[in-house]
């Protein structure tokens, strides 16, 4: 026997391992466009990332459905939040719910009242009081109560912002909004 | 469409099963084609009598489990023949190195040219691919049956071509001893 006729012969191998070398490891094509559009999109991540950085944006805070930014919005129950308020002769109680994401360790602290503190996913109460600090996503409840129309309350953010709770003596109404 | 309605077709002599087949598998027969003959127009023609065969050869066959290997083979078979009918082929020169290198795999060889069943041999073939790493029965197939050039398969597995060579070397010799030990004297 010569080697072509064993060449001719290895047609008749099993089925299978003709089946199974067909797709082993199919030619690399070389895509120049790809190490490049790689390197190109980390420096617009990385660039990204430190712009956000700077601009000290940080921790997420969303109030009502809303991210909150320095636009003052609007506490009231007749908006249809989950907010309360019992503004009596006296004394006005505020309840005011919101998320905090945050990407790093954030502390909390408030100026006036308490914090419930309430772990997003399960919606538990992890902690009541005026200073937490927290390096995950939380569900919290702001619970002021005050005889004094025109006091303002802060919460502080970690360093990045505070948060700020006021009447607007014009309308009427009490609002939120966030001071850098 | 499965394979098992295509096979029905072409027992059906319904020849509709012929542009079934190319559809399903007409490129990567034609890259089979065109891994061996190394020529795009002669691909084509080894592709087109590929079907043709096929159509002949269904019935009497009914390859229902394995059907692109029944078609791989075919594609094989038509344009290892091209390669040595027709000397304009630049991969003649390729087809003949092969031919030497599985001469080795052959024991004792002498001149006495004794018949040898194919069809047990290559059954032994396959048993000892099968004892084979995963790996290096692959790197054996792609040389032996796809015709591959060692660059190729270097692409492919990621190896230097030095390693392929020594690989390949060293299961030639391996085929050799176990042939031998299966009462294959040749």
């Amino acid at each position: 026997m010569k080697g072509n006729e064993l060449l001719d012969y290895m047609e008749h191998v099993d089925p299978e391992l003709i089946a199974e070398a067909e797709t082993f490891g199919k030619p690399k094509k070389r895509v120049y466009w790809l190490r490049w559009g790689t390197i190109a999109a980390c420096f617009v991540l990385v660039t990204a990332v430190v712009l956000n950085l700077l601009s000290g944006v940080g921790p997420q805070l969303t109030v009502f459905g809303k991210q909150l930014n320095d636009e003052p919005i609007e506490i009231s129950e007749s908006s249809g939040y989950s907010s309360r308020i019992n503004e009596a002769q006296d004394v006005v109680q505020l309840a005011i719910p919101f998320t905090l994401d945050v990407g790093r360790q954030t502390e909390l602290w408030v100026s006036s009242g308490v914090m419930q503190v309430f772990d997003y996913s399960v919606n538990t109460l992890m902690y009541e009081g005026d200073r937490f600090t927290t390096t995950t996503k939380v569900s919290v409840v702001w619970i002021i109560e005050t005889a004094d129309k025109n006091a303002r309350f802060t919460m502080s953010v970690g360093t990045q912002y505070r948060v700020i709770v006021c009447r607007d003596a014009e309308r009427g109404v009490w609002t939120i909004n966030k001071d850098k | 469409m499965e394979d098992d309605k295509i096979i029905e077709r072409y027992l059906n002599r319904d020849e509709s099963a012929i542009s079934e087949t190319r559809d399903k598998y007409g490129s990567r027969l034609r890259a089979l084609a065109q891994g061996i003959v190394a020529d795009h127009a002669t691909a084509e023609e080894c592709e087109n009598d590929v079907y043709l065969q096929t159509w002949d050869s269904i019935p009497p066959h009914e390859p229902r489990s394995y059907f692109f290997a029944f078609l791989a083979r075919i594609t094989r078979h038509i344009a290892l023949n091209c390669c040595r009918s027709r000397g304009a082929l630049k991969r003649q020169a390729d087809i003949a190195a092969l031919s030497e290198e599985m001469e080795q795999c052959i024991p004792a060889s002498n001149d006495t040219a004794l018949a040898v069943d194919g069809i047990l041999l290559c059954e032994t073939l396959s048993a000892f691919l099968r004892k084979q790493p995963e790996e290096k029965r692959k790197i054996f197939m792609r040389r032996y049956w796809y015709m591959d050039s060692i660059a190729d398969i270097a692409a492919r597995s990621g190896m230097q071509q030095s390693r392929v060579k020594t690989m390949l070397f060293r299961m030639r010799n391996d085929l050799r001893e176990y042939l031998t030990g299966e009462g294959y004297t040749i």
